[in-house]
């Protein structure tokens, strides 16, 4: 489950997290309340996400 | 995903260079996206059976973000739908130990001829399988050959032949075409290939002759659809 989807399995609960930068180190921190993003810390925090299909339809079994 | 303090510091991530097709969107666009049901719904009890639509939604979210997921993989193929006729009753009348043993013939008479003819066994569908071929020519040879093969064991078949894009998910093929395979055989009578037109018009001069069975309303599939059987193959 991706992080910014985890909410949805803590309905009416605020959500937490805390990570660190993939190249620095510092903290990355999301607050989440169901629809609600309470806090993006630092504010141009940005995702980064391999492009699902591409990856997976590497070696992909039918006609290989 | 992988969060990063600024797009700066994703580009300055050795590994995003590997990574030209991946995405990279400020968190609160994420966050966006990650309303769709496809997350949202993650525990409901049908997910799976919605599964096809929460993707259809997520694939609309990320276009709002001016993203978008490559399509699936489409190829022309020809499918072929094969089934055993009446195999409940012949199930009951026969008695399991040799209907088993029949339906074991059948399988390995069935497997054989798809490899023989270049084909690809994609599943079993209950007492038959769907199979793949690069042309219509080999699908149509192998149905009769399969035909021919299973009637000397006293069973018998219907086949459906049908030419179009499909997708390819996995191991399985999906898409419409193969939809319309599998309608095309359900509509074949006893020891009976049926093709669609499309197929019939690629085969010409392929030394296949064809009787036409008329307009057919497929289930599920938009618009009429004109049916051949296969008569002869030389």
């Amino acid at each position: 489950m991706e992080s910014l989807a985890v909410r949805w399995l803590f309905p009416g609960q605020e959500v937490v997290v805390e990570t660190r930068c993939v190249d620095c180190g510092d903290t990355v921190r999301i607050r989440m309340l169901d629809d609600e993003i309470l806090e993006i810390s630092p504010e141009t925090a940005v995702g980064y996400m391999p492009s699902p299909f591409a990856r997976s339809r590497a070696g992909s079994g039918a006609f290989n | 995903m992988n969060l990063f303090r600024s797009e700066d510091h994703v580009k300055r991530w050795p590994l995003y260079f590997q990574a030209v097709d991946d995405y990279v969107m400020p968190v609160s666009d994420w966050a966006e996206v990650f309303r769709v049901s496809m997350f949202r719904n993650r525990l409901d009890h049908d997910y799976l059976a919605n599964s096809q639509q929460y993707l259809t939604d997520y694939r609309s979210a990320l276009l709002e973000k001016g993203k978008a997921i490559p399509s699936p993989d489409r190829i022309l193929s020809t499918v072929m739908f094969t089934d055993i006729v009446d195999s409940t009753r012949q199930a009951s009348q026969r008695g399991d130990t040799e209907w088993r043993s029949l339906l074991e013939r059948h399988n390995e008479i069935t497997r054989a001829q798809i490899r023989h003819f270049g084909g690809r066994e994609i599943k079993q569908t209950g007492d038959g399988f769907l199979s793949s071929f690069d042309g219509p020519t080999r699908a149509i040879r192998c149905a009769a050959a399969i035909r021919k093969e299973t009637a000397d064991i006293g069973l018998h078949v219907r086949i459906g032949v049908h030419s179009g894009e499909v997708e390819i998910l996995g191991d399985d093929l999906g898409g419409i075409a193969v939809h319309i395979g599998a309608r095309v055989a359900e509509a074949a009578n006893a020891d009976e290939i049926l093709v669609t037109r499309t197929v019939m018009e690629s085969v010409i001069g392929a030394g296949i002759d064809f009787t036409d069975q008329g307009a057919h309303d497929l289930k599920g599939v938009p618009g009429t659809w004109h049916l051949h059987a296969v008569t002869g193959v030389t």
